[in-house]
């Protein structure tokens, strides 16, 4: 399969929707990628972020293409919207024609047999045309990533020289109608079935004219022998029932060859349609950025994180330029988590989100908005636990609020992976806060004996101590300025 | 009659086809096994059939017995396929030829895997039997033999053919036109790497016209044929079919016995015993097979001093379980297979039945009079000989009433001579004479509620705090859990 986004076959997963929820991802994107279709697989690219760092390579090269060549985008959407419209007429007019072809009537079985095998021959020949394209565009832009190259080259090369025969063959087939005089092979199992077909010739146009249908009389008259000059011989078929029943299934097996010929190219090219999405949004995020002076950073992979001057991105879309937006430096390195404490409104969560947007657009292939200079660490997953919504708990107590995140802190650990991030806000703050705090300690610990690195935006003072330095304390300051608090 | 792989004088009287659906034994093994079980064998044959199932332990002669059923599958098979065509007035001459063909080539193959198998002859009378047949079979192929190879080249012209559509007409060719565009079609395909074969290919029938066709183009070869077909018919011997379900029940109780063994049962060969008595020690309720649950072993006595039991006891606490180890086990070792038990030994009973409740579908009459009226029907057809097992017989009726009528029943069973296991929730059945089993926690296995079958006396309890614990809801299974979860490893 062919694909801009992942090394292997892989296909685009369902977006998290609770890390899009509570990143606010939908909100942040949506001024920028209108089209919902688009923006969905654009978030679920982001919330399931790839792990590998060549892939993640691979998809800012392929990135960097479409903006080095703005109109190369547009036109391989192009072609790739034409091949999206043959694959939906061919499945349209195949399940038509088969509905046709199981018909109790053998001449219309026939003639439906051979409606099918030129509709494959035709739509061969139109997929091998738009592959053709394909392979022009991407050539005509010169796209230097490996991915573009790569699908350049295949397209290329189904359409290239070896295409030229099967061509022409499609034409030929395509011409095929009732007074085609066809030739076959057939083998015949152990078990006196016919099993093996192969339509030997094509020999254009018949002088012979058709037998006529035979009147009722030859319900009453004993069949003559077939006649036979030694090389061949004419069989007894005067309802036409072996002639339809054997060339159907010859014509339906070529077509069933070149319909397997045609889903495999669909199935290897139709997925790129809906990951062009992905990159039209990345291009869009893009430019809102530059056109808001956000400096962008593709930050290197390494062992630690370390962002000194880092924006929040909801903040940098939703202000008009980035002088109104604070940026703080994030510095994941050498303990157990950060929790961050601070009176309400000072910038907390927005800077547990920053943090978060940023590892998932890095890891999505994606520039950040940042000062150059970063460095990230790959994680496996990020995971985001906040308090639930103040509407679940209208009519509820303190006791079901703190059950709830309990079950949903425990469904974590069921999944959670080493090397991973969560980012926490305000939870098991529905209990006393002692209590709270001596809950969630081992399960921090818990989490950090496992590899997890966390984010902990929290009113429970209380941990501080328990950590004793083993956690990075931050703190809110005036002007949403965060300060380490050693 | 035709040499048997299982009979040696034909067994005895068939047994009632509720106990196998009362045993459950429908969900462990193949309909054919099922009904082979339901008649037990005379003493010589449960010897021969024990012995051809210690031979099955053997992994060659395991093998060799699958080769051989495999034989008979396809043999099977074939016979169904040429019958089916012989008797279509709309198949092909052409295609009926085929298939008996492929009959004739099964039948070989029968021969051949059976001589296999026979060769490992050593004292058994049932593989001595075989044997004969083989060897009078092999005559029959020889001629068979002869006649499909006078023919080979026949078939392999007759397998490749190629035809024309011209003018509405179709004509068959003896000239192949070496050209395909089909082989053109699939050559860029592997060039370009497209998987394009994925649909199965078609096949169809030969029709008539065309076989009719062919015997004309093709005169000399489907003669040929013909007379191939006409030679081979008298030797075929449809009868080996039977021999497929014999084969069969060897290999499902094998596959059974083998199952037990990697879920821990004891397995061994029963002893046939002159004494009446039916003992075992450690014996597994194998029906529990099916359910991939824990089972616990449970030991059997019955004798002269204790021909009818009653088990009483605990609700969930096995006794319809044990009832059923106890028949099934008893009806394996009567029909001369291994049972599930580290001992067991028994009379040959000639004859097994139960009596379980039945579905609520009574026309006319109450559940109890519908129960009474089985059991008297049930006892009419016993022997002094016989086997009954009675699961909560006249349930239908109120405790006193059940319990006199369960003693009444109970003694006139003793008095013919039968022997009987009682399951019954009536525990004033204490009272009378009979020896009383009932069940009991096994205090060895604290973590599982877990119990045994002894002989007591029955106590009314119903083991409330007993479920808590079945369902780890108790104090300790709750600290046992906790520390459980302490003890993975972490990531």
């Amino acid at each position: 399969m062919q694909s801009l986004l992942y090394k292997d076959g892989r296909s685009i997963p369902h977006a998290d929707d609770r890390l899009t929820a509570d990143l606010l991802l939908d909100t942040a994107f949506a001024g920028l990628c209108p089209d919902t279709a688009r923006r969905k697989v654009f978030l679920a690219m982001l919330t399931n972020p790839s792990t590998d760092p060549e892939e993640i390579a691979m998809r800012s090269e392929v990135l960097h293409d479409f903006l080095a060549s703005p109109n190369l985008l547009p036109s391989l959407r192009t072609e790739l919207n034409n091949l999206t419209e043959l694959s939906d007429t061919a499945q349209r007019e195949r399940s038509r024609a088969y509905t046709s072809s199981r018909s109790v009537d053998s001449d219309a079985a026939l003639a439906s047999a051979r409606v099918i095998l030129v509709l494959y021959a035709l739509t061969m020949e139109k997929l091998l045309h738009i592959l053709s394209q394909i392979a022009l565009v991407i050539g005509m832009y010169t796209a230097r990533s490996e991915r573009l190259t790569a699908l350049k080259k295949r397209a290329a090369e189904l359409s290239g020289d070896m295409a030229g025969e099967m061509r022409s063959l499609c034409g030929q087939l395509a011409a095929f109608d009732n007074e085609t005089a066809a030739s076959v092979r057939l083998s015949v199992n152990p078990d006196g079935q016919i099993g093996v077909w192969e339509l030997t010739g094509l020999s254009g146009r018949t002088t012979s004219v058709p037998e006529k249908r035979p009147s009722l009389a030859r319900f009453f008259t004993k069949a003559a022998p077939p006649q036979t000059n030694g090389r061949e011989v004419k069989a007894d078929d005067p309802f036409g029932q072996l002639r339809n029943s054997l060339f159907s299934a010859a014509l339906l097996r070529t077509a069933d060859l070149l319909d397997g010929m045609i889903r495999a190219i669909f199935d290897e090219f139709t997925p790129l349609v809906r990951e062009l999405y992905f990159y039209e949004s990345a291009a869009a995020y893009v430019h809102e950025m530059k056109k808001k002076r956000v400096p962008l950073t593709t930050p290197s992979a390494g062992e630690t994180t370390d962002v000194p001057v880092l924006y929040d991105l909801l903040l940098c879309v939703q202000y008009p330029t980035v002088d109104a937006v604070v940026p703080n430096a994030l510095r994941l390195a050498g303990r157990a988590g950060v929790i961050i404490t601070g009176e309400n409104d000072s910038g907390k969560t927005v800077y547990m989100r920053a943090a978060g947007c940023a590892q998932l657009l890095f890891q999505g292939g994606l520039p950040i908005p940042a000062a150059e200079g970063a460095v990230m660490s790959i994680k496996t997953a990020v995971h985001t636990r906040y308090a639930a919504a103040e509407k679940e708990f209208a009519a509820g107590n303190d006791a079901g609020r703190f059950e709830q995140e309990v079950r949903e802190l425990a469904g974590l650990l069921n999944e959670v992976q080493p090397d991973s991030l969560l980012l926490a806000n305000e939870i098991f703050q529905t209990t006393a806060y002692a209590e709270g705090a001596a809950g969630l300690y081992p399960i921090l610990r818990y989490l950090e004996r496992r590899g997890v690195s966390f984010i902990l935006v929290s009113h429970l003072r209380e941990l501080l101590p328990m950590f004793g330095g083993d956690a990075l304390h931050m703190q809110t300051e005036p002007g949403y300025h965060m300060k380490v608090v050693e | 009659m035709k040499q048997s792989l299982l009979w040696l004088t034909g067994g005895r009287r068939e047994l009632p086809a509720s106990l196998a659906a009362d045993l459950n034994l429908h969900k462990l093994l193949p309909e054919r096994t099922i009904t082979l079980l339901s008649r037990l064998c005379t003493t010589d044959e449960i010897a021969a059939r024990q012995d051809i199932f210690r031979r099955l332990e053997d992994t060659d002669f395991l093998t060799a017995v699958h080769t051989f059923a495999d034989s008979l599958t396809r043999f099977s098979q074939a016979s169904d396929a040429w019958n089916a065509a012989k008797n279509d007035v709309k198949r092909s001459e052409l295609e009926e030829i085929f298939l008996l063909r492929r009959l004739c080539e099964a039948q070989i193959g029968v021969s051949r895997c059976g001589q296999a198998l026979a060769q490992q002859n050593g004292e058994s009378p049932f593989l001595e039997a075989l044997y004969q047949r083989m060897e009078a079979l092999s005559e029959e192929n020889a001629l068979i033999r002869r006649a499909l190879a006078d023919s080979q080249s026949a078939e392999e012209t007759l397998s490749t053919l190629s035809m024309r559509m011209e003018g509405g007409g179709v004509f068959i060719c003896r000239t192949m036109n070496p050209d395909s565009l089909t082989a053109k079609i699939e050559a860029y395909a592997e060039a370009m790497e497209l998987p394009c074969k994925k649909k199965s290919s078609r096949e169809i029938r030969i029709l008539p016209a065309l076989s009719e066709a062919l015997a004309k183009l093709y005169s000399a070869e489907f003669a040929s044929l013909r007379q191939c077909s006409l030679d081979c018919t008298p030797h075929i011997d449809r009868s080996l079919t039977d021999l497929r379900g014999e084969i069969e029940f060897y290999l499902s109780i094998t596959d059974l016995i083998s199952r037990g063994r990697k879920q821990g049962f004891a397995v061994c060969y029963p002893s046939i015993v002159g004494e009446k008595r039916f003992s075992a020690r450690d014996a597994y309720d194998f029906t529990l097979l099916v359910k991939n649950c824990a089972v616990v072993a449970n030991d059997i006595d019955f004798d002269a001093d204790a021909p009818v039991c009653f088990l009483t006891g605990a609700n969930g606490g096995g006794k319809t379980t044990y009832l059923r180890c106890a028949a099934a086990n008893l009806l394996l070792a009567l029909c001369g297979c291994p049972v599930f038990a580290a001992e067991m030994c028994c009379y040959p009973f000639d004859y097994i039945c139960t009596h379980f409740p039945a579905d609520e579908s009574f026309t006319g009459s109450g559940r109890l009079v519908e129960e009474a009226a089985r059991v008297d029907s049930l006892l009419q057809s016993c022997t002094a000989d016989s086997f009954i097992f009675f699961n909560e017989t006249y349930s239908g009726t109120d405790d006193i009433k059940g319990a006199r009528m369960t003693l009444e029943t109970a003694s006139r069973v003793r008095e013919s001579g039968a022997y009987s296991l009682w399951v019954t929730h009536f525990h004033e059945v204490a009272d009378g004479d009979f020896v009383m089993l009932t069940t009991v926690m096994d205090e060895t296995d604290t973590a599982n509620r877990t119990f045994r079958i002894r002989r007591a006396k029955g106590g009314g309890s119903s083991y409330a705090a007993d479920i808590l614990r079945k369902y780890k809801l108790d104090a300790a299974s709750l600290r046992q859990r906790e520390e459980d979860e302490y003890a993975k490893p972490a990531l």
